[in-house]
């Protein structure tokens, strides 16, 4: 893929990323690099601009993942003598006193989804097997 | 891979997160304010006081997290440090807690500005909100997935209202832990900023002058 290829691309995350509620990820403001020299400010070449966008991405998913969830309560598991918590729960701001606590266990499986984003990363620049042509 | 295959790839990819994120408002909220973020970094914070020396327990059966923070009760879940060769308990860690600020001492306010929140604190203190100088330790979560300056400008702020710049001494945790850390502190508190984002890396230099450490987790 070329670099117009890639500002296609990276118009198509950006307008997924505001569907999802990411847009802050979108922001252009992330994606500046200052001439060290002049001063001068101008957008990542777009190859680079598409994958930090993706990393950033990869790190809304993160924050979100059960898997997440998985390693803090294994950490936990291991750094504390005797009984580690058994569970961990999030109390909403509420303005009633019995208040649904939510448990953090649910949080939902996003590994898959960020394998795959991983492996799209890595094989964006492979040769496409129909065209015969380096990428 | 050609470009109409980049842009089928990366819409199924959208399109899954989508599927995946349907649930309870509340607890996709809390996710998006980083609350699993949050207990992901205190298992880490606790993985490295480990390393220090400390033993550490937990005073509780289940974890909370609350949507906004508060004051310190000892009947909340916690963790304890035990001190490595007493094995005293000095210093307790909890989240979520608002401490009395530096800057609200001298001026005895009383308005809004009295209390900051920090997400994860260790403190000597054993009741209500702790004073500035009862923190040996403040961890900033942000779990946002751009690091950007205004977090730092921020964490700037909050070091100003736990300590005075001074020349380098053992931080409190040091003075009990093996480990020696030095901070330009007093009193002589860390005070860590944790992000996800690699690039909060390159902003390390001019904050280390404050003992601000930053910091780059992501799970």
């Amino acid at each position: 893929m070329d670099q117009e290829d890639f500002r296609a691309l990276i118009q198509i995350v950006e307008q997924e990323l505001r569907d999802v509620g990411l847009s802050e990820i979108a922001d252009n403001a992330h994606y500046l690099i200052a001439n060290s020299e002049t001063g001068d400010v101008r957008l990542l070449e777009p190859e680079t601009h598409l994958i930090e966008m993706l990393d950033a991405f990869d790190n809304a998913m993160a924050i979100r993942d059960h898997v997440t969830y998985e390693k803090a309560m294994a950490n936990l598991n291991q750094v504390t003598e005797g009984e580690g918590p058994q569970s961990v729960v999030y109390i909403p701001a509420s303005d009633e006193d019995d208040v649904n606590e939510i448990d953090f266990s649910n949080a939902p499986n996003l590994s898959e989804i960020r394998e795959e984003l991983r492996a799209f990363i890595s094989r964006r620049n492979e040769p496409d097997p129909g065209s015969g042509m380096t990428p | 891979m050609n470009r109409s295959k980049a842009i089928q790839d990366i819409q199924n990819i959208f399109a899954r997160y989508r599927a995946a994120m349907v649930g309870d408002k509340a607890w996709l909220l809390a996710l998006s304010d980083g609350k699993l973020y949050e207990l992901f970094v205190l298992s880490e914070v606790l993985k490295k006081l480990r390393t220090r020396g400390f033993q550490i327990s937990f005073v509780g059966t289940v974890l909370k997290f609350k949507a906004g923070p508060g004051m310190l009760k000892l009947c909340d879940p916690h963790f304890e440090l035990h001190h490595p060769a007493t094995s005293t308990v000095d210093w307790r860690v909890f989240v979520d807690i608002e401490f009395i600020t530096l800057g609200s001492t001298h001026t005895a306010a009383k308005d809004s500005s009295r209390c900051h929140e920090i997400d994860i604190v260790v403190t000597n203190a054993t009741n209500g909100y702790p004073n500035y100088d009862e923190i040996a330790l403040g961890v900033e979560c942000k779990s946002t997935p751009k690091f950007k300056k205004a977090l730092l400008k921020e964490a700037l702020g909050l070091r100003r209202e736990l300590s005075y710049l001074h020349g380098p001494r053992p931080s409190i945790l040091s003075q009990a832990g093996v480990k020696s850390t030095l901070v330009n502190a007093n009193p002589p508190s860390e005070y860590w900023l944790v992000n996800p984002d690699a690039k909060v890396l390159n902003y390390r230099q001019s904050p280390a002058t404050f003992s601000i450490e930053l910091l780059h987790i992501k799970p």
